[in-house]
């Protein structure tokens, strides 16, 4: 579950959609998966390599 | 024929006879010796191999129960409990849907709980613990499990959202710590050890090597100074101690990079971890 993105909380997919609109540069996302917290960090579309 | 050539064409087929003589020896030598070695590796491995350079790679184990046996008491399992408003769907709120249920509808609960784990460090044998704050943020209760599973109500003693470390205690008195390092005499390529919970695995070490110094621009603004390792961190690991090979806390796990997001949006290991470094 994402639980925050850029260290703003989201509480429904309206609030993640528009949090992630507004991120420039890699977005930090805290998660709680499977019960454990972590922030993952998603760099920019485009800054992936082959 | 000449006497002379009848005795010179003899030592000619002597010589002749001589060489291929040593020539099948060599052979034969060869062929044993290469057995023989074979024989001998064959036996060693059975055995396990040894020898000074085996040597060496045990010393190095050594060396890492060592750290490990020392730093592995301070390290703690924060687990957190938040209440969570859960929202009343519009639906359930219409009147003749109301109606429909016989003046009731689908009850959804208003607070649900949500659980969080992850990891701290124990930096005062009074009980004072350093982790991420995003492990424990919101967190309406923190219980915190030592290495030989004593669990204990933790108190949050303060939470920095911009540098993402928070401190918690636990009433206790002589506890193990892990002593503070100097970060900034780290360099790329040394060797680290990342302790945490994993996926609630409790108590995990793992490896690897810092990869790169100085990273930042991870919208985590108060800090510009990330250590990046390949020693695996995951979720669970945040709060974690980073340690050098002198076991001293260099860096706290708070972070992995993540191009491919599962199903769920979760994050796995890539071989890129970020920790906090002490120095900041």
């Amino acid at each position: 579950m994402i639980v925050s993105v850029n260290r703003m909380p989201v509480n429904s997919l309206a609030e993640f959609d528009e949090a992630a609109a507004n991120a420039k540069g890699s977005t930090l996302l805290r998660i709680i998966h499977q019960g454990q917290a972590i922030f993952v960090v998603v760099p920019p579309e485009g800054g992936d390599s082959d | 024929m000449r006497i002379n050539d009848y005795f010179v064409e003899g030592g000619i087929v002597v010589v002749r006879l001589l060489l291929v003589g040593l020539v099948c020896f060599a052979l034969v030598e060869i062929l044993f010796m290469g057995y023989g070695r074979y024989r001998q590796t064959a036996m060693a491995a059975a055995r396990g191999l040894d020898g000074p350079d085996i040597e060496l790679l045990e010393r190095q184990n050594q060396a890492h129960e060592r750290v490990i046996h020392a730093t592995a008491p301070g390290i703690v399992y924060i687990r957190t409990e938040q209440i969570v408003k859960a929202e009343q769907s519009p639906t359930f709120m219409d009147p003749s849907l109301r109606q429909f249920f016989g003046g009731g509808a689908p009850q959804i609960p208003q607070d649900q709980k949500q659980h969080a784990l992850g990891t701290g460090v124990l930096f005062d044998p009074s009980g004072y613990i350093v982790t991420n704050n995003h492990v424990i943020a919101h967190a309406s209760t923190v219980e915190v499990m030592l290495t030989y599973k004593r669990v204990f109500k933790a108190k949050v003693i303060g939470g920095d959202p911009d540098t993402d470390i928070a401190v918690v205690k636990i009433n206790a008195t002589g506890l193990p710590t892990v002593p503070l390092g100097d970060s900034s005499s780290l360099h790329v390529g040394d060797t680290v050890m990342a302790f945490g919970n994993p996926f609630g695995l409790n108590f995990t070490v793992t490896r690897g090597s810092v990869s790169a110094l100085g990273r930042s621009d991870f919208n985590i603004e108060a800090v510009q100074d990330f250590i990046q390792t390949d020693a695996a961190i995951n979720p669970g690991n945040s709060g974690g101690a980073l340690v050098d090979v002198k076991g001293q806390i260099v860096g706290i796990n708070t972070a992995i990079l993540s191009g491919n997001q599962g199903p769920r949006g979760e994050g796995g290991f890539m071989g890129i971890g970020f920790a906090w470094s002490r120095a900041t």
